[in-house]
């Protein structure tokens, strides 16, 4: 926790990545990252801060592309599957034992079924490569973990006092599902989400790399396919910055998840006291 | 509720496994449903890969029509479900050899890779969690905890080249073979092997080191463990003759989770990146090459795998702990 109350600094650093990156797609800078010159692997300079790669391309500039582009899949899927799964977990722990609580353990079941590589892989060879049906499988991969846990929480809380009491008070099911539950489960929420954007930032590079991703996207998978030449060439710079900024990028996540969690637990604390 | 605990517990647990299974076959339905739809999506046309040069409309209807290009959507489903559940797998549609013969030797190339590689994962994670556990707060834990960490954020990608490079690379060690595979004799095996290996045994640690290290650290607040530990019984003995044994149950869940998509995934990024020719390259080329009998095979026997494992897990605990089933 940082203590006295205040947001992590991790909080910060990912916002301004996130207006970067939504700046990013509406064209506002960075544009110019296919851009060859005719300076082929140049070393470090004043015009190309990381050097440029086989086709004079500047490093730097396509590092920064596929960071952005990274953010943006991953606040897509991490989106989506909080959503998908946070509507799945509510129905099959709110009335469980009920019908439809089998049909939402059958559907969690066969999204944990099948590997998230996997899936994604397969959604990307049968739909040509697209980038949205990738979104599509790994939303699905993803919003399984969240349904599980919203799930299994939501059947802790059935019993408390307040949803007894709200359910003695004549309130709707349908209502304490959906305006009393998804509050109480936020914390969770948050955390689930945050680890869905590292698992899709993490996957689309995996799919980058093996050639699964198709179209003019540029990635992590994309630059840590050309850093793996590299290294066999002895070009070390590349690599490293790729695979630090790539490893920077998760870890960032990781520490924002964790932050976040101490805090909205310390919040929840003082409320509850 | 009220009507389910007013049965028989015999009565009760009947109607739990019936629902099991119910829901087990609707997760094998759906699974091998959306797998189909995404397959159906045809990218390549084997007709045209298969016809050969200047083809005859004769020949080409004949070779569609092998390839059950005419049949509606049902009656394709229902007849990929029955050749998973018979094993009658069909051919290649690249290699014309037989799914079944091709699957049965990628499945052993990846059980000699993925099984030790997930036992020694297992086992060195469990190893460290003891370590960190019994030296709670101290330097050793402290270490284990940032290593854990910085290894769970690291990309499968970034562990391959970083140990490739480091293991392979003319400017760093040079110790083994960057790619490939060799079964000629025992040591080219070996040689060839420890690369995927250890970058398999590095996934295995970063995804359950932090776990177990935080069940065993759970287990030791517990009252039993608290009240040992007043007793004067050291730290380690606790761990080690108490928690362990507490938590075994949970790492065995774990590990057996973990083997059907690692044995018919076959470790899908490391086979594919380093050639070995287990499930996981073989689904790779078999995607790469828009070869659908093979990917389909192999997704809806993944799929018919892990289904099976887990009713099996949840009908032994509702044996074994009736208590912890609702």
């Amino acid at each position: 926790m940082t203590g006295g109350g205040r947001w992590p600094w991790t909080l910060w650093v990912f916002v301004l990545l996130l207006l970067a990156s939504g700046a990013n797609a509406l064209g506002w800078w960075n544009v110019d990252w296919r851009g060859a010159t005719e300076s082929m692997y140049a070393l470090p300079g004043v015009d190309h801060w990381l050097g440029t790669n086989r086709l004079g391309q500047d490093t730097l500039a396509r590092l920064t592309q596929s960071l952005m582009n990274a953010l943006r899949l991953g606040l897509a899927v991490g989106v989506c599957a909080c959503f998908l799964g946070v509507v799945l977990g509510v129905i099959g722990g709110f009335w469980h034992g009920r019908l439809v609580d089998a049909i939402v353990e059958a559907l969690i079941g066969a999204g944990e079924a099948l590997p998230v590589y996997f899936l994604a892989a397969v959604f990307s060879a049968g739909f040509g490569g697209s980038l949205f049906w990738i979104g599509v499988a790994l939303t699905i991969s993803f919003s399984t973990g969240t349904a599980r846990v919203v799930r299994a929480r939501v059947l802790e809380l059935s019993d408390t006092e307040f949803i007894v009491t709200a359910g003695a008070l004549g309130i709707p099911d349908w209502r304490i599902a959906c305006a009393h539950l998804p509050g109480t489960l936020l914390p969770m929420i948050l955390i689930q989400g945050f680890f869905s954007i590292v698992g899709a930032i993490k996957a689309e590079a995996v799919l980058g790399f093996l050639s699964l991703t198709h179209g003019d996207h540029m990635g992590f998978g994309v630059l840590l396919a050309e850093s793996a030449q590299d290294l066999i060439g002895g070009r070390l710079l590349a690599p490293v910055a790729v695979c630090s900024s790539f490893f920077l990028l998760v870890l960032l996540i990781h520490s924002l998840a964790e932050d976040m969690a101490d805090r909205i637990s310390d919040v929840w604390r003082f409320h509850g006291a | 509720m009220t009507s389910a605990r007013s049965r028989t517990p015999a009565a009760h647990g009947r109607r739990q496994v019936f629902r099991s299974a119910l829901v087990a076959a609707a997760q094998f339905l759906l699974i091998t449903f959306i797998v189909h739809i995404a397959l159906s999506e045809d990218t390549v046309d084997p007709v045209y890969q298969l016809a050969g040069k200047n083809p005859t409309s004769a020949e080409i209807a004949a070779l569609r029509s092998a390839f059950s290009g005419n049949d509606d959507l049902l009656q394709s489903y229902s007849g990929y479900v029955r050749s998973l559940i018979t094993l009658d797998l069909g051919h290649s549609w690249v290699t014309g050899q037989s799914v079944r013969s091709l699957l049965g030797n990628a499945v052993l190339v990846s059980a000699t890779l993925v099984l030790p590689a997930v036992f020694m994962g297992h086992l060195v994670s469990l190893a460290l969690a003891i370590l960190a556990a019994a030296r709670r707060g101290k330097t050793a834990d402290r270490i284990l905890r940032m290593a854990s960490a910085a290894l769970f954020s690291t990309s499968v990608l970034i562990l391959i080249m970083v140990l490739q490079w480091a293991l392979s690379s003319p400017d760093a060690l040079a110790l083994l073979p960057a790619r490939g595979w060799s079964i000629a004799s025992t040591s080219e095996y070996l040689t060839y092997i420890m690369l995927p290996t250890l970058v398999l045994v590095a996934l295995v640690i970063a995804v359950n080191l932090r776990f177990y290290r935080t069940i065993l650290v759970e287990q030791m607040a517990q009252s039993y463990a608290v009240f040992a530990l007043r007793q004067g019984v050291t730290r380690w003995r606790v761990v080690l003759y108490h928690a362990v044994p507490n938590i075994l149950g949970v790492v065995l869940v774990r590990a057996a989770y973990t083997l059907p998509p690692a044995v018919f995934g076959g470790a899908f990024v490391v086979e594919s990146y380093f050639g070995i020719p287990g499930m996981g390259q073989v689904s790779y080329n078999a995607l790469l090459a828009g070869d659908r009998p093979v990917a389909a095979a192999i997704l809806g026997l993944l799929a018919l795998a892990i289904v099976v494992l887990q009713s099996f897990i949840g009908w032994t605990y509702r044996f074994v702990r009736p208590q912890v089933v609702p």
